[in-house]
């Protein structure tokens, strides 16, 4: 059965409503326990006064070190994964240093960071591994996307390495690529929040712990309440993003 | 979608097995309008007769096969066969298919694929018939072979041993040779007239090819475009069975070429085609070459 | 006569050794070089035990005291793998409701969007403190980690069918259940597997991380509790052991997706 856009649209809203009205009923009756509270509890703690400033800086700091965490990331493995194709000999190598790189607990690297970089750059530098691995994958699978008829073009037209490089595989990446970036956006954010635990000066993940030991329940749910937001108005803007590439491109 | 009115369009007095009466077939587009593939289509089939259907690109053939297996529903008039509809003889498991693509299941070998139509239809697996089918469509002894181990001419044997094996009173091909080149399609049209010789099922061809259709069938229809409807009815005088001969006979170029040209639209038509397709394409949102 | 057989066998030997070395340094020299920097850094700058330890202090930890990360391993691989299996369920059983009826797919979709936009790392502290401290809570967190990209492959491939097969089973009078088991389900193996090979390593790092907040138990708790203690060999063993551990999952995914696409395809 094939649903039409605006059934999917009602089905869609009606869903999210079901999905608000029951979690405000959960927390409000107290069944799932003390530590579930009701949506409107913890949208009351976040603009309550007495916190909504702290919530706002929080929100703005995370924001501005995932975004350049993001930022860099994305240029990193955009770097890399054309070294892979521009450079062949590298391209192994490359390829297991960075599934190495991967498989490392990013937890680990924290304290790392933290001696090497300082309490406000590690957000970043964490921010930016995550992008750099969602990127790369997108990237490198977008870099091979041309494909045999438009590469045997460019052969026969006496391209350089380059050249094929610049007109080819790159335009021909550019749909990977878009949904790299859309992956990486949610991957800076949670890369921030976790360099912010290793104690940075504020931000969402300063708050996410504190609030973790302080048994502070709202306010736990709130710094994740506003964390979702931020992860989904970035995916949000990437995907709209993301579409007009594909229009462009395909 | 009951008529009782019945065809006397034999002698015989019987009813055809299968008709086709004023049939009209839209297909919606985005921003509710529709496009009309097939109008006033008329076609019978008597029983035990090899039909070919043959057209111009676009013509609605393949809808008037997809009408006949039940995969579509016609917006006006009758599809019948044995007086019944195509639905019911679903549910009877009696219909035999066979697409251009083989549609073999990748993940089944060449025998569990031609055992499939007894499991859906809960039937015990009939072991002897299966074997019978692998003999007579000549792949005996790759029962074990998975579909990308096989050919293009190969897998479409497998797929003609599937459409046959549950004895199905009414046998659709649509374009089933159309992926195979032209060396592999003329051998296999040769071996098919063998292996329909033999159980006479009655049969509907849908194809692109001329000679094939003047080869295998009792009888070619040549339907026009936009809208689909039959325009010419034409009588196979060869006996059966068909050798390598048959196309050789003056008898069959002549048919050939009278066939061609009633394929062949003016330049004026194919434009109009053309721009009815673009207008499709550009109204569909979404639509893939 | 036999002296020269001898020293041909040598050679072969000799020859596949420099083979072996030569693609291994082909492949690796990204990883050798970091271990390599990872030493210099901490020489040239100095850094002692509690801030940084090279790589050869770690080494000698992981051999010298192997028996204290033993039970850690084992049970960071239990929870990971009881994480993976629930994961990959839920996620396939959600997909199969979602092929039975778009009405219901139409009202979860949604919410399956939003829930997966919520950061791991605040969705950990949330169920650390609605489930609590412990294993169940690990369990649950590799869980929900894993569903999301089963969900959506397996949902995907119940609809990448083969051409024409839908209509074969709409003319041989399938029922529905026909339908989800003869056809859909197995179309959807391939995306099933490769869901399983980009969810296993990170099972094994979700586990790391909510034992990580939690302290509860396993390689995570070795981590945090040899940041705290200052002990940093402690804390790095554990993390290079959980990126083996992590690698291992890949590699066991990785072969049972193309063994199952050779087989299934």
């Amino acid at each position: 059965m094939k649903m039409s856009g605006p059934m999917e649209m009602w089905l869609g809203t009606l869903g999210m409503i079901v999905f608000m009205g029951a979690w405000e009923i959960l927390g409000f009756t107290g069944i799932l326990g003390g530590a579930f509270p009701a949506l409107t509890a913890v949208v009351e703690t976040v603009i309550d006064p007495v916190w909504r400033d702290l919530f706002l800086s929080a929100f703005g700091s995370t924001a501005w070190s995932a975004l350049q965490g993001f930022l860099l990331g994305i240029s990193l493995a955009m770097l890399l994964a054309s070294a892979t194709v521009l450079i062949p000999p590298l391209r192994e190598g490359i390829y297991r240093f960075t599934a190495t790189m991967q498989s490392i607990p990013v937890i680990s690297l924290g304290p790392v960071f933290i001696v090497t970089l300082g309490r406000e750059i590690t957000p970043i530098a964490v921010a930016s591994i995550g992008a750099a691995f969602a990127m790369f994958v997108g990237t490198t699978s977008g870099l091979s996307a041309a494909r045999v008829p438009h590469h045997d073009l460019l052969s026969v037209l006496g391209a350089t390495r380059m050249q094929r490089f610049i007109r080819l595989q790159l335009p021909a990446a550019l749909p990977n690529i878009a949904d790299g970036m859309k992956l990486a956006a949610p991957a800076s954010l949670i890369g921030a929040i976790i360099g912010e635990w290793f104690g940075a000066p504020s931000g969402l993940g300063l708050i996410i712990v504190s609030a973790l030991l302080n048994y502070q329940i709202t306010l736990l749910w709130g710094a994740a309440l506003l964390a979702t937001l931020l992860s989904l108005s970035a995916f949000g803007v990437l995907t709209i993003f993301q579409r007009s590439i594909e229009r462009r491109f395909q | 979608m009951k008529d009782n009115t019945i065809s006397y369009d034999n002698i015989s007095g019987v009813p055809s097995e299968v008709i086709l009466e004023s049939v009209v077939k839209d297909f919606p587009l985005k921003r509710s309008e529709f496009v009309r593939a097939l109008e006033g289509m008329e076609l019978q089939l008597e029983k035990g007769e090899f039909v070919a259907l043959i057209g111009p690109s676009g013509c609605g053939k393949s809808t008037v096969l997809r009408l006949l297996a039940g995969l579509e529903q016609a917006t006006s008039g009758i599809v019948t066969i044995r007086g019944r509809s195509p639905v019911e003889l679903i549910a009877e498991h009696s219909l035999g298919v066979a697409f251009q693509d083989h549609a073999l299941l990748p993940w089944l070998s060449v025998w569990q694929n031609i055992a499939l139509p007894f499991k859906v239809a809960n039937l015990p697996v009939d072991r002897e018939r299966i074997r019978y089918l692998l003999d007579l469509v000549g792949i005996a002894g790759f029962d074990e072979a998975r579909p990308r181990q096989l050919s293009g001419g190969m897998a479409m044997r497998v797929s003609i041993a599937r459409a046959l094996a549950l004895n199905p009173d009414i046998l659709l091909l649509d374009e089933p040779f159309g992926a195979l080149d032209a060396v592999t399609r003329r051998r296999l049209n040769i071996e098919f007239q063998g292996i329909w010789e033999r159980d006479q099922v009655t049969t509907l061809l849908v194809t692109h090819s001329v000679e094939e259709a003047i080869f295998l069938a009792d009888r070619v229809v040549v339907m026009s475009a936009r809208p689909g409807r039959e325009q010419m009815i034409c009588d196979i005088p060869f006996g059966r069975p068909r050798d390598r001969s048959v196309p050789r006979d003056p008898k069959f170029f002549e048919l050939t070429n009278e066939l061609t040209a009633a394929l062949d639209v003016s330049d004026a038509e194919l434009e109009e085609m053309e721009t009815i397709d673009l207008k499709a394409r550009i109204g569909e949102k979404g639509f893939k070459t | 006569m036999t002296g020269f057989l001898a020293s041909s066998a040598t050679d072969q030997g000799i020859r596949w050794a420099l083979n072996s070395f030569r693609w291994a340094l082909n492949r690796y020299w990204g990883v050798i070089l970091l271990i390599v920097l990872w030493h210099a850094w901490v020489s040239i700058k100095g850094y002692n035990m509690i801030v940084m330890p090279p790589p050869s202090a770690v080494a000698h930890e992981l051999i010298v005291n192997a028996d204290k990360y033993i039970g850690p391993m084992w049970i960071t691989f239990l929870q990971a793998l009881i994480g993976l299996a629930g994961g990959m369920f839920f996620g396939i059983a959600l997909a199969i409701v979602m092929w039975f009826s778009p009405v219901a797919g139409g009202l979860i979709t949604p919410m399956a969007l939003v829930l997966r936009s919520v950061p791991v790392v605040a969705m950990i502290p949330v169920l650390i403190r609605s489930i609590g401290f412990g294993t169940t809570t690990v369990v649950v967190v590799t869980i929900i980690i894993t569903f999301f990209p089963a969900f959506v492959l397996c949902a995907t491939g119940l609809r990448n069918l083969p051409p024409n097969s839908n209509d074969l089973f709409g003319v041989l009078g399938a029922g529905r259940l026909d339908r989800l088991c003869r056809l859909a389900l197995p179309a959807a193996v391939p995306n099933i597997l490769v869901a399983l090979r980009l969810t296993a390593p990170i099972s094994v790092l979700a586990a790391i991380v909510a034992q990580f907040l939690m302290g509860s138990n396993g390689l995570g708790l070795v981590i945090v509790r040899g940041t705290w203690n200052y002990e940093m060999n402690e804390a790095w063993g554990a993390a290079i052991l959980s990126c083996t551990l992590s690698i291992v999952f890949f590699i066991f995914a990785s072969s049972i997706e193309q063994k199952g696409r050779k087989h299934w395809t």
